[in-house]
């Protein structure tokens, strides 16, 4: 494998919210395949700044594959080829020589366009909001094994806790649907006994929010499970269904 | 909120799921009648006895009814929803690709469009046998009406191309309506997907093989 190649990339940029976008294309030249993806984009903007130009903006913070703030349509797939990674553990040797490619942001109406590749999804604050948490008085801390929780369940659940909101499953979904980012927030409170007291509000307020904020509904298409970057199944949201029917027939759902 | 006064997008889903699986159920009573025509004995006695004791039986308009409200909220459920979902995404990508490998025409990616062609065919399958709008012949036996119907090349060719529709509309239908229901542990999911995929060939091809047969084989 070459050590560096040269790259042709079609980004889209767009000024501010609600104007009108366009692709611009940049060739870049010599790319080090050892490069991560927005180690690249970088370069890109060293370049366009050091020419007077304005550079591309885009989301990024710990660059190790965990905050869930980059995020980047890349030809045509959530985060890129790889499966399981994010954009920002994507790397130039997955790339060859004189490739094409073409940068988009997420779309989808409740992620609006911020500016170039910034997407605001706030939506999803506003879901976690609506019941993506306990507010029961737990009291102190208790013993260690007091609560007994059966090792699959709690595992589980923590492969559901590992949604970083990235919002990958929106950007892939045809319908632009939320369901396996509000599935893994509520199922991963669901399976433990510390969020077992208000599942019932939980699920319902999470799913009125989802329905408000204007995300698409799910076709069982399976395509987010294979986009998410944490890999969180799709049984999560069959799941969230079979609570949401057990909300629905059991407890006061008003909000 | 929105979400309180309408149907949610859960509810709605699940609404669809069981008046789909509802439906396959019709669908699989349907075929066994059919199915019937393949014994020709006596001037497809058994056939004749099938539809007489159906057209008979005193309880046809409610069930007939029941179905006409089955697919009424399959569809229009499923048409609204589609249209809420085209509205969550405004402008959409330049480039699109499946991480699952999936083509653009899979059968999960065009079930609004399968189930289009299969209403066109039902609404002309109604006009022809239920109605007799296109022919209306007296004194012919059920199976008579039925052959002279699959003869015309316009119905034959429809006939065909509905059913192939409708299996493939089934072979996502069936196991994601499970999903929808809420229904799908590991071991679970995988009997419904064999169980669907089976029951989408057993559909598409016990209703096409009709046309076919009579338009190829029985000149």
């Amino acid at each position: 494998m070459s050590e560096s190649i040269n790259v042709t990339l079609k980004v889209w940029r767009q000024s501010g919210p609600g104007e009108p976008g366009r692709f611009e294309t940049y060739p870049l030249e010599n790319v080090s395949t050892h490069a991560s993806f927005l180690e690249m984009l970088d370069i890109l903007n060293q370049k366009l700044t050091n020419t007077g130009k304005e550079p591309v903006a885009f989301d990024s913070d710990c660059r190790e594959g965990i905050c869930g703030s980059c995020g980047l349509m890349v030809d045509g797939q959530a985060h890129g080829p790889d499966t399981e990674t994010a954009t920002c553990q994507l790397h130039m040797r997955r790339f060859s020589d004189g490739d094409t490619i073409t940068i988009e942001p997420w779309r989808a109406r409740p992620f609006p366009v911020l500016k170039d590749l910034v997407v605001d999804r706030s939506a999803f604050d506003r879901i976690v909001e609506a019941g993506g948490y306990n507010s029961i008085n737990a009291g102190n801390a208790p013993d260690a094994n007091a609560i007994l929780i059966p090792k699959d369940r709690a595992e589980a659940a923590m492969d559901a806790a590992a949604c970083i909101g990235c919002g990958a499953c929106v950007a892939a979904c045809k319908n632009a649907s939320a369901m396996l980012f509000v599935s893994a927030k509520v199922m991963h409170f669901a399976r433990l006994p510390q969020g077992d007291p208000e599942r019932t509000t939980r699920v319902s307020r999470m799913v009125a929010q989802m329905d408000e904020e204007g995300f698409g509904s799910c076709t069982n298409t399976t395509e987010c499970e294979a986009a998410c970057p944490k890999g969180i199944s799709f049984s999560n949201i069959v799941e969230l269904r079979r609570e949401f029917v057990r909300a629905q027939v059991t407890g006061r759902t008003s909000r | 909120m929105k979400g309180n006064s309408a149907l949610s997008s859960v509810a709605q889903k699940l609404v669809i799921g069981i008046s789909g699986l509802l439906l396959c159920g019709f669908v699989a009573a349907h075929l066994a009648g059919n199915l019937l025509l393949y014994i020709t004995d006596g001037n497809y006695k058994a056939f004749n006895e099938y539809a007489k004791n159906l057209h008979d039986f005193a309880l046809l308009p409610v069930i007939e009814i029941g179905l006409l409200v089955l697919f009424l909220v399959h569809i229009v459920l499923t048409l609204w929803m589609q249209l809420q979902s085209s509205k969550a995404r405004p402008e959409g990508y330049a480039v699109r690709k499946s991480k699952q490998g999936r083509g653009a025409v899979a059968a999960q990616n065009i079930m609004h469009l399968s189930g289009l062609v299969v209403l066109a065919f039902i609404l002309l399958h109604l006009a022809d046998l239920r109605f007799g709008l296109r022919f209306n012949e007296d004194g012919l036996s059920p199976a008579q009406t039925v052959l002279q119907v699959l003869r015309d090349p316009v119905s034959a060719m429809f006939y065909t191309i509905g059913p192939l529709l409708l299996g493939y509309h089934l072979f996502h239908g069936f196991q994601s309506s499970f999903q929808s229901l809420g229904l799908g542990g590991e071991r679970f999911m995988r009997i419904v997907k064999i169980v669907g995929a089976v029951f989408a060939v057993v559909v598409a091809v016990g209703f096409a093989s009709l046309p076919v047969w009579v338009t190829l084989l029985r000149k």
